[in-house]
């Protein structure tokens, strides 16, 4: 189970409201590569890991991941506190105003909604773990393309901060595919998928 | 100490212990990590001490009921700092 903590991972505090900045960053939180697909993705693997350090790993990224998941929609939550009608006009934001008002909603920066299809949970261990490297590496790019628009120190400052841990997942995958090869036929890590292969208790 | 500094520091030690967990999962035998964690957990124990004997209670499970139910006053995180 879970508990929660009255605090964020990492502080976010936005002086400046701008919606225009929350209508891309707001990918971050339902869009292909945000948070919520990276932590239920985890999660979801971890069930079927034979190797225990492995499921270690997919169970701490994926809480993690729920907390980057609270500093995003933070983030977007901030940028669009008391906004007026024109300001929402101004930005563009009247397509999400209309079906969200200012609540936070799973979707994507080009507005489609979260898809469960980003969990891409395979049953194959070799098969989730490269996934996961691969997801890291595009949520990382997300937020190099959130960092190329964003003008606001306030903003730059949590979302360098969440790119760096896409840093580190990555390599903590990373390391987590080596340990499930190590586990492997070194002549032919295909022979089996360890998740279906190997009897369980 | 201020509410923000006590919670940075409450933050910076959860931040460590978060992040060599990450370490330590792949890398369990790692002695130098285990007791950098060691040095930590003592760390965060004492920080979350700190801010919630003076800012109330971090998690539910913390609450004080001497003072009511504390777990609902107080800035939730999402909301800006002062």
């Amino acid at each position: 189970m879970w508990q929660y903590e009255k605090k964020l991972q990492y502080p976010v505090n936005i002086k400046n409201p701008n919606p225009a900045l929350a209508k891309f960053i707001i990918s971050q939180y339902g869009g292909p590569d945000g948070e919520m697909g990276a932590s239920l993705r985890y999660l979801s693997q971890r069930y079927t890991m034979p190797f225990r350090e492995v499921a270690g790993v997919l169970t701490d990224i994926a809480t993690e991941e729920l907390g980057h998941l609270e500093m995003v929609a933070t983030i977007v939550r901030q940028l669009t506190r008391n906004m007026t009608i024109e300001e929402i006009k101004a930005a563009g934001m009247e397509t999400y105003f209309v079906d969200h008002t200012a609540g936070i909603y799973a979707q994507a920066a080009a507005g489609f909604p979260f898809d469960a299809l980003c969990f891409a949970s395979k049953g194959d261990a070799i098969t989730d773990l490269t996934e996961d490297m691969a997801a890291e590496q595009k949520a990382r790019t997300t937020y190099d393309n959130i960092l190329r628009l964003a003008d606001d120190p306030d903003v730059i400052d949590p979302i360098r901060f969440l790119r760096e841990r896409e840093i580190v997942h990555f390599q903590r995958f990373g390391e987590g595919l080596r340990i499930v090869q190590d586990n492997l036929n070194s002549k032919n890590f295909y022979a089996i998928n360890p998740e279906f292969d190997l009897r369980q208790q | 100490m201020t509410r923000e500094e006590a919670l940075r520091r409450v933050q910076e030690a959860d931040f460590v212990l978060d992040d060599v967990a990450l370490f330590l999962d792949t890398h369990p035998s790692c002695q130098a990590a285990l007791r950098f964690f060691m040095e930590y957990q003592k760390e965060y124990t004492e920080a979350m001490a700190a801010f919630e004997s003076q800012f109330g209670p971090l998690t539910a499970e913390d609450v004080d009921t001497t003072q009511g139910w504390t777990w609902v006053q107080g800035p939730w995180p999402w909301e800006m700092e002062e």
